[in-house]
């Protein structure tokens, strides 16, 4: 008599999805530029706790930095670490597509600890009753925490989308420097008289200030543009970096529908961006 | 002793990468030199510095009876491509704009590719045979999160804009000297350790 083992039920592709994004979750969530990104915002963090007012100019950029530009060498060492064992890799039953989606759920986790930093943050100033400001409303202040957490999870995307594309060496540093690149020059906005086009140039980066001055010891004035509409353009540029990724393992109509989402979420960012320069391009006085 | 190990794609591309900055700053640098910009292309010329001592064939390249010092000397010399593209990026803002600090700035090139040469040989003697990817990655981090935050103390900046390009310069000496100290002290044969 033969005893046969049950034989387990096979792995839907949404099950693969969720057991190879776990994984990928903990790789990522064990990798020491993230670790250091973490203990840094940690640490700035309480280091200016007593003084949350004068945070102000900075609260976005500490989560952008320090989970999304360093995302951004995570990311992209995530996905070359497994260039090596290609060919042990592709005999899994999982598909290139599923495994880039994998990696592109892993960038949640920085958007995680972004999120519960905003929430820290939030609850923080309402302890200390900080008395709420003209020139950044509450609504206001959300929609720039909340473009924080979408930089956050928008680095690593770019990095794991980088890294799918690209094989040369110091890739994802380039990648780093093109986005702080691109930063820097949106700050000529600010440099411009208040404007629409000023406003443009200042919110087409994936990462903005909300404060700034006219020099060192100027008063500080909040430049205009709507931060929920910058909010919904940081998102489509995520949705633009994952069907990035996503492309480079597609094969036939699965690379058609995604070719036609990327075209669909690039003119959805276009207009997004529009309307968050559309908005009052008065600069109020912080 | 030649150059024929290094990998030229790496160190060219990171120049290539720092020329082309560097070109823009120099078309745009009436109104004075975009400091953040050239520090940018500084930080590419870094990571292209980074990879010099990268040896995939290692294992075989340490039997030969050459020293590590020999073959550090020899495969350092690719760093003058990045400094040169440093040098002449300065000396052309310079040009464009005599309010350049030029000193200063090529003090601080020298020092931070020197400290990428002096962390590759680093690793280099911790075991890894190629650590231009790990040095590039955390020291362009590090760089860029130092331009962004400019963290204390403001007396010593390490990447001035206005004020303290004396302390800057003097700092960025020291850790010239001390670079490259540390990558003369850890080029030392593994069977000497």
């Amino acid at each position: 008599m033969t005893t046969l083992a049950q034989r387990p039920a096979s792995l839907t592709g949404a099950a693969t999805l969720r057991t190879l994004a776990g994984l990928e979750a903990r790789r990522y969530a064990l990798h020491p530029l993230f670790l250091v990104g973490v203990a840094l915002l940690a640490a700035v963090t309480i280091a200016n706790s007593d003084n949350l007012d004068a945070a102000a100019g900075i609260e976005t950029l500490l989560p952008a930095f320090l989970l999304g530009l360093l995302g951004v060498f995570v990311g992209h060492q995530l996905t070359r670490s497994i260039a090596p064992s290609t060919e042990a890799v592709e005999a899994a039953p999982a598909d290139g597509v599923t495994r880039t989606g994998a990696l592109c759920l892993a960038c949640l986790v920085p958007g995680a600890v972004a999120v519960v930093w905003v929430a820290s943050m939030y609850l923080a100033m309402a302890a200390s009753r900080i008395p709420d400001s003209a020139a950044i409303s509450p609504a206001g202040r959300a929609g720039r925490l909340g473009a924080a957490v979408a930089a956050a999870v928008g680095g690593p995307l770019f990095g794991v989308m980088v890294g799918r594309w690209t094989r040369f060496p110091g890739a994802g540093l380039l990648a780093a420097v093109v986005l702080v690149g691109w930063t820097l020059l949106g700050t000529f906005g600010l440099q411009m008289p208040a404007s629409r086009p000023g406003t443009l140039i200042h919110l087409n980066p994936p990462f903005t200030s909300w404060v700034s001055a006219d020099g060192p010891h100027q008063p500080r004035w909040v430049p205009g543009g709507s931060p929920w509409w910058y909010l919904v353009y940081l998102i489509l540029l995520c949705g633009l970096a994952v069907s990035g990724a996503l492309l480079h393992e597609a094969r036939g109509a699965q690379r058609s529908r995604l070719l036609r989402l990327l075209l669909t979420l690039a003119l959805l960012a276009v207009a997004s961006l529009g309307l968050a320069a559309a908005a009052d391009p008065t600069r109020i006085p912080l | 002793m030649t150059l024929r190990g290094v990998d030229l794609a790496a160190v060219l591309g990171g120049s290539a990468l720092g020329a082309t900055i560097l070109a823009g700053c120099v078309a745009f640098a009436t109104d004075g030199p975009p400091l953040g910009y050239v520090r940018l292309a500084l930080v590419a010329l870094a990571a292209g510095a980074a990879y010099v001592f990268d040896e995939p064939a290692a294992a075989a390249v340490d039997a030969v009876p050459c020293t590590r010092r020999r073959r550090t000397a020899a495969r350092a010399t690719a760093v003058v491509a990045p400094y040169s593209v440093w040098a002449g990026g300065i000396s052309a803002l310079e040009l464009r704009n005599a309010v350049t600090p030029v000193g200063s700035l090529l003090v601080e090139g020298a020092g931070v590719l020197a400290l990428a040469v002096a962390l590759a040989a680093g690793l280099r003697l911790a075991g890894h045979t190629q650590p231009g990817e790990i040095v590039a990655s955390v020291l362009g981090a590090a760089v860029l999160a130092v331009l962004i935050f400019n963290p204390p103390p403001r007396s010593m900046p390490l990447f001035p804009v206005g004020d303290g390009w004396a302390a800057s310069t003097a700092l960025w000496s020291c850790l010239t000297v001390i670079a490259a100290a540390l990558t003369i002290a850890a080029s030392r044969d593994p069977y000497r350790r």
